[in-house]
C-alpha cells in the first residue's frame, strides 16, 4: 500500500505541496490590488452598458443611443455588450458584485431592482431623475425602499386579450367587454370549430401568470394582488380560491394541445388562425409579418367585479447603473441622457418595437391604432401593476407555474394545489 | 427448410431495423439542414413541419453577418490551447502515476476522478471569483486554464489506465539504454499511447469546443464569446429565428465534425483501451 511507504521523500513532497499552496496563495493576495485598482481608479472614460435586447433592430437602437450620447459627451467612450436575456438574468447578480462590473444595464422596475437596491448595489440616479415628464407611478416604481431613484424607465407595455381583426370578421364575432361576455364569446368560438383560448405552456409555463394577475386585480383589486404578492396574505385565502373558480370556467376553453407547445409554436398558431385569442404583451407580434401586424388588435381584459376599480399590467423596462461602476460620471450622464423624450424617442424609431415611451413628454416615432388603445388603457386604469415575477421574483414565480400548471391539469383540485402554493412560497421566501 | 429460410432472413431483419434506426437518428440532423434554408416567415405562417415553400442560403448570410465568423474564431482560440494543454499535462501526469512509486499515487488519482463528479454549477461562483481575484476574468485566457483544469482529472484517468497496460520490458530496455524519465516518457510512453491521446484529443475537442456553461460564467464580452453562447444570442427573448438559430447550428458543428473524420479511425479503436486486459 502506498501509504506505508510514506518516508522521507514522501514527507519532503508533501512538505512540497504546501509550500505550493501557500505560494499559491501569496500569489492571490500579491495579484489582488491591481484589478481593483485598475477598476476603482474612478477616472475610467469607458462606459460600458449592457444589453439584453438581442434582436437585430434593438441592437441597432442601442447602439445609435451610444453614438448619440457620444455626441454630447465626447469624453466618454461607450461601448454597447448584448447578453441573451436568459443568461443575462442568470448574470446579473455576479454581474453588479464584480470589481469591474458593466456600468449601466438594461433593467425593469420592481422587486428585483429594488432589492439590489437594498444590497447597495445599485448607484443612486436622484440627480439626473427628471422632475417632470414620469407620472407619479412611475417615479414611484423607479425609487428604492428610502426614496433614491435608482431606475431610469425608458418604455413600457401593456398586456391584453389580443386576436386578428381580420379572424373575427371572418369569425362575425366581437370583442367582449364582460366575464359573461367573454365566456359566451369562448363559447360560441369552440362552436365554430375553433379553439377559443391560446395559452401555450412547455416553454413559457410564466404565461399562467398573466391569467393568474388578471384575475385577482379584476376580482380582488391591486391592492390585495400587491399584498399577497409581498406575503401580507396567504394563497389559501378564500379570495384567492374565487379567483380559481372564476378561471375554471375558462379552461374548457383553453387550447388543449397547448401544454406541449413552445411559446413560439403557440403564436404561430394563433397568427394562423387556429387558436382565436391569445392573454399576452404586443410583443406577440413583433416577428410577425407586415400584413399580420396591421390586423393585431386587442381588448382589455374583461371586467368581473363592476365595484372594484380596473387595474392593468404595465411592465416598465429602463436602465439602472451599478455602484462599483469606474466611471459613475459617465452613468449618470447616460442615464440622464436616456430619460430625454429626443432619447427614447430614437430607441423606439430604430427598434420599432411596439412599446410605449415611458417618459410621457415623448411621442411614439411609429404610432398606430393599436398602439394608442394600449397607452389610453393604461393612462385610463385606476392602477398599474407590473408583472407577476416582477411585482415579486422568480422564486414566487415558480411557486405560481408549478401551481397553475397543477390546477389546469386537475381543476378539481384547487383546495389542496392553493395550501402546497402557500407552503411553496412562504418556504421560497425563507420562513 | 426452416433453418436455412431463417438464416437466409437474418440479414434482412437487421439491415431493415438498423436502416430504420438510422434514418431515425439522421431525421433531426436533416430536419435542421432543411430549417437553415426555409425563410423565417415561411416557418412562421405554416410551422417546423410543413414542406417548404422555397429554399435559400440567407439564413446562413444572416448568422455570418452577425458576427459568427468571429465567435467560430473565438472557439478555436480557446478549444485548441485547451486540448495540447490537457494532453500534455494528463499524459505527463498519468505516466507519473503508473509507472512511478509515487506516494499517495492512489489517493492523487481517486480525488482527480472524485473531482470530476463534482458538478460544475456548484464550482460556478467559486471559481468566478478565483479568476476575479487572479485578473484573468473575461479573458479568454482565463477561460482556457479553468477548461484545462476542470477536464485533467477524467483525461489523467483514462491515460493512467492506457499506460499501465504498457509492458514494463520495454520502458526498463529503454531506461538500460541510458534514457532519462522524461526521455523514456517522450520516445516510448508518448508515441505507444497515440491512439488513446488521439481519441480523447477527440472527445476534449467536442466537449470544449461545445461548452457553454464555463464560457457564459467566465466571459462578459460580446467580441470575446464563443459560437455556443454566441448561437444563444441570436434568441430573442419571446422569438427566435429557427432558421438563422439552424444556420449557425450547421456551420458550428463543421469544426468538430472534421476533427472527429480526421480522427475517427484513433477514436474507435480508442474505445476498446483497456478492454482486453
Amino acid at each position: 500500500m502506498s501509504h506505508l511507504t510514506v518516508n522521507r521523500r514522501g514527507f519532503l513532497a508533501g512538505l512540497g505541496a504546501l509550500g505550493m499552496t501557500s505560494a499559491l496563495g501569496a500569489c492571490a493576495t500579491s495579484t489582488t490590488p491591481a484589478p481593483a485598482a485598475s477598476g476603482s481608479g474612478a477616472t475610467s472614460k469607458a462606459l460600458t452598458l449592457k444589453s439584453r435586447e438581442t434582436s437585430d433592430k434593438s441592437r441597432k437602437a442601442m447602439q445609435a443611443l451610444l453614438d448619440e450620447f457620444l455626441k454630447t459627451n465626447p469624453q466618454y467612450k461607450p461601448s454597447l455588450n448584448t447578453m441573451e436575456a436568459a443568461a443575462f438574468q442568470q448574470q446579473i447578480r455576479a454581474d453588479l458584485t464584480l470589481a469591474t462590473p458593466p456600468d449601466v444595464l438594461t433593467w425593469f422596475a420592481g422587486e428585483i431592482a429594488s432589492d439590489f437596491a437594498g444590497q447597495g448595489l445599485l448607484l443612486d440616479a436622484t440627480s439626473v431623475f427628471p422632475t417632470d415628464g414620469y407620472s407619479p407611478q412611475f417615479a414611484a416604481l423607479s425609487a428604492d425602499a428610502s426614496g433614491k431613484k435608482i431606475f431610469i424607465p425608458t418604455n413600457y407595455y401593456w398586456w391584453g386579450m389580443f386576436y386578428r381583426t381580420s379572424h373575427f370578421e371572418k369569425w362575425g364575432v366581437s370583442e367582449p367587454k364582460t366575464w359573461d361576455e367573454f365566456i359566451a364569446l369562448c363559447k360560441s368560438l369552440k362552436g365554430k370549430g375553433v379553439s377559443p383560448l391560446a395559452l401555450p405552456l412547455a416553454d413559457a409555463a410564466w404565461l399562467t401568470a398573466s391569467w393568474f394577475d388578471y384575475l385577482n386585480l379584476r376580482i380582488n383589486g391591486a391592492a390585495f394582488h400587491r399584498a399577497l404578492l409581498a406575503g401580507q396574505e396567504s394563497y389559501e385565502d378564500p379570495r384567492v380560491a374565487k379567483v380559481l373558480d372564476v378561471w375554471r370556467e375558462a379552461l374548457p376553453y383553453l387550447d388543449p394541445a397547448g401544454k406541449g407547445l413552445s411559446f413560439q409554436e403557440g403564436s404561430a398558431k394563433w397568427q394562423q388562425g387556429k387558436d382565436a385569442i391569445f392573454l399576452c404583451g404586443p410583443f406577440l407580434a413583433d416577428a410577425m409579418p407586415a400584413e399580420v401586424k396591421a390586423d393585431v388588435n386587442f381588448f382589455q381584459f374583461p371586467i368581473i367585479d363592476p365595484a372594484v376599480p380596473v387595474a392593468e399590467e404595465a411592465p416598465l423596462d429602463g436602465f439602472i447603473a451599478s455602484a462599483h461602476t469606474a466611471n459613475p460620471d459617465g452613468a449618470l450622464a447616460f442615464l440622464k441622457y436616456a430619460a430625454t423624450p429626443a432619447a427614447q424617442e430614437l430607441y423606439l424609431k430604430i427598434s420599432e418595437n411596439t412599446l410605449i415611451p415611458a417618459n410621457g413628454q415623448a411621442k411614439s416615432p411609429h404610432p398606430t391604432p393599436l398602439l394608442e388603445k394600449g397607452r389610453t388603457m393604461v393612462a385610463a386604469a385606476a392602477d398599474v401593476t407590473q408583472f407577476f415575477n416582477r411585482d415579486s421574483n422568480d422564486d414566487q414565480l415558480n411557486a405560481l407555474t408549478t401551481a397553475l400548471v397543477r390546477f389546469i391539469d386537475k381543476p378539481g383540485e384547487a383546495a389542496g394545489i392553493l395550501k402546497q402554493w402557500q407552503s411553496d412560497s412562504a418556504k421560497a421566501r425563507g420562513n | 427448410m426452416t433453418p436455412t429460410k431463417a438464416a437466409r432472413l437474418r440479414p434482412w431483419l437487421f439491415h431493415t431495423a438498423m436502416g430504420t434506426l438510422a434514418a431515425l437518428w439522421l431525421l433531426p440532423l436533416a430536419l435542421v439542414l432543411v430549417t437553415s434554408l426555409r425563410t423565417f416567415d415561411d416557418l412562421a405562417a405554416r410551422g417546423l413541419a410543413s414542406l417548404p415553400t422555397g429554399l435559400t442560403f440567407d439564413s446562413y448570410r444572416q448568422a455570418l453577418g452577425a458576427g459568427e465568423w468571429r465567435a467560430i474564431g473565438n472557439s478555436l482560440l480557446i478549444t485548441v490551447p485547451v486540448v495540447v494543454a490537457t494532453l500534455v499535462l494528463a499524459s505527463m501526469a498519468a505516466y507519473a502515476l503508473a509507472r512511478h512509486r509515487i506516494p499517495f499515487r492512489r489517493t492523487l488519482l481517486l480525488l482527480m476522478l472524485a473531482g470530476n463528479l463534482l458538478p460544475a454549477q456548484l464550482l460556478l461562483i467559486p471559481v468566478l471569483k478565483l479568476t476575479e481575484r487572479f485578473g484573468v476574468f473575461d479573458s479568454r485566457i482565463g477561460v482556457i486554464v479553468v477548461l484545462t483544469a476542470v477536464g485533467l482529472g477524467f483525461y489523467t484517468f483514462v491515460l493512467h489506465g492506457f499506460m499501465r497496460g504498457i509492458p514494463h520490458e520495454i520502458t526498463q530496455a529503454a531506461k538500460i539504454d541510458g534514457a532519462t524519465t522524461f526521455g523514456v516518457y517522450l520516445r516510448i510512453v508518448l508515441p505507444l499511447t497515440k491512439p488513446a491521446l488521439a481519441a480523447l484529443g477527440s472527445l476534449a475537442f467536442t466537449w470544449t469546443f461545445n461548452d457553454l456553461l464555463w464560457a457564459i460564467t467566465l466571459l462578459r464580452d460580446e467580441t470575446k464569446l464563443p459560437v455556443t453562447p454566441a448561437i444563444l444570442g441570436m434568441q430573442g427573448q419571446y422569438f427566435s429565428s429557427w432558421n438563422v438559430i439552424a444556420a449557425a447550428t450547421v456551420l458550428a458543428a463543421i469544426p468538430t465534425v472534421i476533427v472527429f473524420l480526421r480522427f475517427q479511425r484513433y477514436f474507435i479503436s480508442g474505445l476498446l483501451i483497456g478492454s482486453a486486459k
